[in-house]
């Protein structure tokens, strides 16, 4: 509807078409905050509310605690990734704004789906905003970045789609290991696992700071939904055969993500390949299967989105200031820029799982419920943390402390009201999660 | 009994009737009241296709050939347009006869005067001695299929005394000469569908129309062809399988091609060898799945395939020879027009919720229930190939800065396609008919 309507304003009525977009955006967000107290005060609750039936397609929406957890995400990082761009894009606006909400609208129906085909509809669908978000608001590869998400996405896509075939017409069954690898290869695409993770950096990277934001934020948890809804209830027999595959992909990625990006020198990249190292924690998590491990998995979805969102809003602000992301580019920010410095360190200590911080809460589930799966899994587990602080300390060593080696930093500007507002907003998430976490913990019990 | 025939063949008869008025219009200078002659003879064809109770293919051709006619009509050459339609009659009495009959000699009669409607459009519209080479070629190597299809009819008669469809029927399975005359006559119907090797001439063939023939020729011989096929299955199973592999080769090369070519005309002729190739493996699903899936399809191929040639028709009218680089910022000189032509392209790509992925669903659902599970795979591997040309138009259209000038589309046109790919992105409702 908003999308309908930006279509006939002008180009020029900046300020009009980013109030419109921030309105239509901040809808779902109220309905969905709505929906969370609604599952707060009934955790077993499922809302219906779309179904179809077509002979043997079934199209059916419904939203249940664990939906709701993401679609609540969804509907939190989209207005604020308006309301950020609206100092960070200064081109084609009225596009920009149009496919943001139409990923925001696909996203939403995507963690409603509750049938294989309109999950699938919306699964490809997301491609189409984010194709032209990269495409045209992207960095200088902006090019080879696009190919390699949309590729990696239509191959993901095809995959998927061989196997919802299959099980709609009944030839693949709950034991179907051929099914099974078809769902997994194409979710661990999108999560994405070692070693179909290479399109991410290239593609957070490219992405304008508003694409990099749903990107790490929503994008991601599509495959770890599809792992959640569809992957383990469909195929649970294969599942406990390879189970101990996946776990063992899932660790390598968490070390693999962290040791990659310690590696980097692109602070954009950098937070990145952070990304495949949190979601290898959400796998192990839902692949332990324990109630603990799910919860884990559910809470590390939402604080990577929100953690990872803040750090890529960050970079994008001391982008915007100093039109550079190389660490070597930087140091000494901290004296030039100590509100900017404040939540850089502390983004950066969320992502560490430090005890306070929402990551803790998910990153100890999970490490819990790999101690009550196998203790080897759990010992291992332990020293993901240490292997996160190798490039959060790096990444502030280098950014903020030291001298000032670059003389063109002295000069810049500190935060503003709009950029501090954004980011209290995802702190308040972090601590609120990571000291209050029960509330949450209620309605993910099942 | 004659009075049952003139029923049968009363949509017919009544082509020949209007074109023998469209060679008066032609002949006579006055071209007044042409227009209403054309819109009436529609008319009395849908007439006479529902009092013949002609089935619903014949229907989807003949409201596709009005649709082509009279949507170019509008950014037409109006002074060309009589000379054209004679044609496009001809075309459509081939086309009839081509599904009514059940006799080998009339299907092969008609087909070469479809094959000879086409030589001549094409040749209408040579302007340069060196653009003729393709053009000849496409007629050496089509007036070679004919022969050689006429060989495999006389084969097929020599054995059985038979020349209706019952003969395959007759026709004892081990003899050598059975097999010998279905090759041929898979190979001959091979070049009328563009199987490989054929498919790699058509793109300079392409190249050469204009865009008014080209929508023409992409849409209602090939699903004359595919009808045939479909209802020759029942007589003679056995090319169900040599088509399939072709088709599968075909796609695959036909998709590889498409991405490393830069002009728009031979990329949409790869496009549809493409989804000739996907409508092909229609044929091998059983009744009544075929038919449905077979239709469907090509209800969903006729709106997205002719959408896209309305939404580039302008161009293609100031420069034949239209390369990608030349539409460059499509976006910022025409929004409506380029909104369209996305809604098409993202339809022929089979990005859900466009129509164009649920014809294609609806055939791989189908095809995976029969057992066709390694045939889906494939094709859904080469669908993520043919992406790579499909990417190009969005790349240009969107995400490349302003090239073009702005041009002057009148508006019903405009917003006639702009509805065209708004029904093209909800067309999957229709699915509803067919399940």
């Amino acid at each position: 509807m908003g999308a309908i309507i930006l279509f006939f304003i002008k180009e020029e009525k900046r300020t009009l078409i980013f109030n419109v977009s921030l309105l239509f955006s901040l809808i779902p967000f109220l309905f969905s905050l709505y929906l969370l107290f609604f599952f707060f005060a009934n955790p077993k609750l499922e809302i219906s509310f779309f179904s179809y039936h077509l002979k043997e397609f079934k199209f059916i929406f419904k939203i249940d605690s664990f939906a709701i957890f993401l679609i609540f995400l969804n509907n939190f990082l989209f207005p604020l990734s308006i309301f950020f761009s609206k100092e960070d894009i200064f081109f084609r606006i009225k596009e920009f704004n149009i496919w943001v909400l139409l990923s925001q609208t696909a996203l939403n129906f995507l963690f409603a789906s509750e049938t294989l085909l309109n999950f699938f509809i919306f699964w490809e669908f997301s491609i189409i905003p984010f194709y032209f978000l990269i495409g045209i608001w992207g960095g200088e590869r902006k090019g080879i970045a696009n190919y390699k998400f949309v590729f990696y996405t239509l191959l993901s896509g095809v995959l998927l789609l061989t196997g919802i075939i299959g099980v709609l017409t009944g030839i693949f069954d709950k034991e179907s290991k051929i099914a099974f690898f078809l769902f997994l290869i194409a979710f661990s695409i999108k999560v994405p696992l070692f070693p179909f993770h290479t399109w991410l950096p290239d593609a957070h990277t490219e992405a304008p700071t508003a694409g990099s934001v749903i990107l790490a934020g929503m994008l991601l948890k599509m495959g770890t939904w599809g792992f959640y809804k569809f992957l383990i209830p469909l195929f649970p027999y294969p599942f406990e055969i390879y189970k101990n595959l996946i776990i063992f992909i899932a660790i390598f990625s968490i070390f693999y993500g962290a040791l990659m990006s310690f590696a980097q020198d692109d602070l954009k990249r950098l937070i990145a390949y952070s990304s495949v190292s949190h979601m290898g924690f959400v796998i192990m998590g839902l692949s332990t299967g324990k109630t603990s491990g799910i919860q884990g998995a559910f809470f590390q979805m939402f604080n990577h989105g929100i953690v990872t969102g803040a750090l890529f809003i960050l970079v994008g602000i001391l982008y915007k200031r100093t039109h550079t992301r190389k660490l070597l580019d930087y140091g000494g920010i901290s004296k030039i820029m100590p509100r900017f410095s404040f939540f850089f360190i502390l983004f950066f200590i969320a992502t560490v799982a430090l005890p306070g911080t929402s990551n803790f809460v998910g990153e100890f589930l999970v490490i819990f419920s790999s101690f009550m799966t196998k203790l080897g899994y759990g010992i291992i587990l332990s020293f993901a943390p240490f292997a996160s602080a190798l490039y959060a300390l790096k990444a502030i060593k280098r950014t903020l402390w030291g001298k000032i080696v670059n003389k063109g930093l002295i000069h810049l500007p500190d935060i503003n009201f709009r950029e501090r507002f954004i980011l209290t907003l995802f702190l308040l998430f972090v601590f609120l999660i990571g000291i209050l976490p029960f509330p949450f913990l209620y309605i993910l019990y099942r | 009994m004659i009075e049952d025939i003139l029923k049968i063949y009363l949509p017919e008869t009544l082509l020949t009737v209007f074109l023998l008025i469209n060679i008066f219009f032609m002949i006579s200078r006055g071209k007044k009241g042409y227009y209403f002659f054309l819109i009436f003879s529609y008319l009395f064809l849908i007439i006479a296709d529902i009092i013949s109770s002609a089935e619903g293919f014949i229907f989807l051709i003949d409201i596709g050939s009005f649709f082509i006619l009279y949507t170019f009509y509008l950014n037409e050459r109006k002074e060309d347009f009589c000379t054209q339609n004679l044609f496009i009659f001809a075309h459509l009495i081939s086309l009839h006869l081509i599904l009514k009959t059940n006799s080998l000699l009339i299907f092969f009669i008609s087909l070469e005067l479809l094959s000879f409607v086409f030589y001549i459009l094409i040749g209408l519209e040579t302007k340069e001695f060196k653009d003729i080479a393709p053009l000849v070629r496409y007629f050496v190597i089509g007036s070679l299929s004919s022969i050689i299809l006429l060989f495999s009819i006389v084969l097929i008669y020599t054995r059985t005394q038979d020349l209706s469809y019952d003969a395959f029927v007759m026709f004892n399975k081990i003899d050598p000469v059975f097999r010998l005359s279905i090759f041929l006559f898979i190979f001959a119907l091979g070049f009328k569908i563009l199987f490989i090797p054929f498919q790699f001439f058509m793109p300079d063939v392409f190249e050469k129309i204009r865009i008014h023939y080209l929508v023409l020729i992409s849409l209602t011989p090939k699903a004359g062809i595919l009808i045939f096929l479909y209802k020759i299955k029942f007589y003679l199973p056995e090319i169900l399988f040599p088509i399939s592999v072709f088709a599968i080769i075909t796609l695959f090369f036909s998709n590889l091609a498409g991405i490393y070519d830069k002009k728009i005309k031979r990329v949409l002729a790869y496009s549809t060898i493409s989804h000739s190739s996907f409508l092909l493996f229609s044929i091998l699903l059983s009744e009544p799945y075929a038919k449905n899936v077979l239709f469907y399809y090509l209800l969903i191929y006729f709106i997205m395939k002719g959408g896209i040639f309305l939404s580039l028709n302008y161009f293609f009218d100031k420069n034949e020879d239209l390369e990608f680089k030349e539409l460059k910022g499509l976006y910022f000189t025409d929004k409506i027009i380029a909104v369209s032509a996305l809604l098409f392209i993202l339809s022929l790509a089979s990005f859900p919720p466009t129509g164009g992925f649920f014809a294609k669903f609806y055939l791989l659902y189908e095809l995976f229930k029969s057992g066709f599970v390694k045939e889906v795979f494939i094709l859904l591997i080469l669908t993520v190939l043919g992406f790579g040309y499909y990417i190009k138009f969005l790349n240009s259209f969107f995400l490349e800065p302003a090239k073009i000038r702005k041009v002057k589309y009148e508006k019903f046109y405009k917003y006639f396609t702009l509805i065209l790919g708004i029904i093209s992105l909800f067309s999957f409702i229709f699915i509803k008919f067919f399940i």
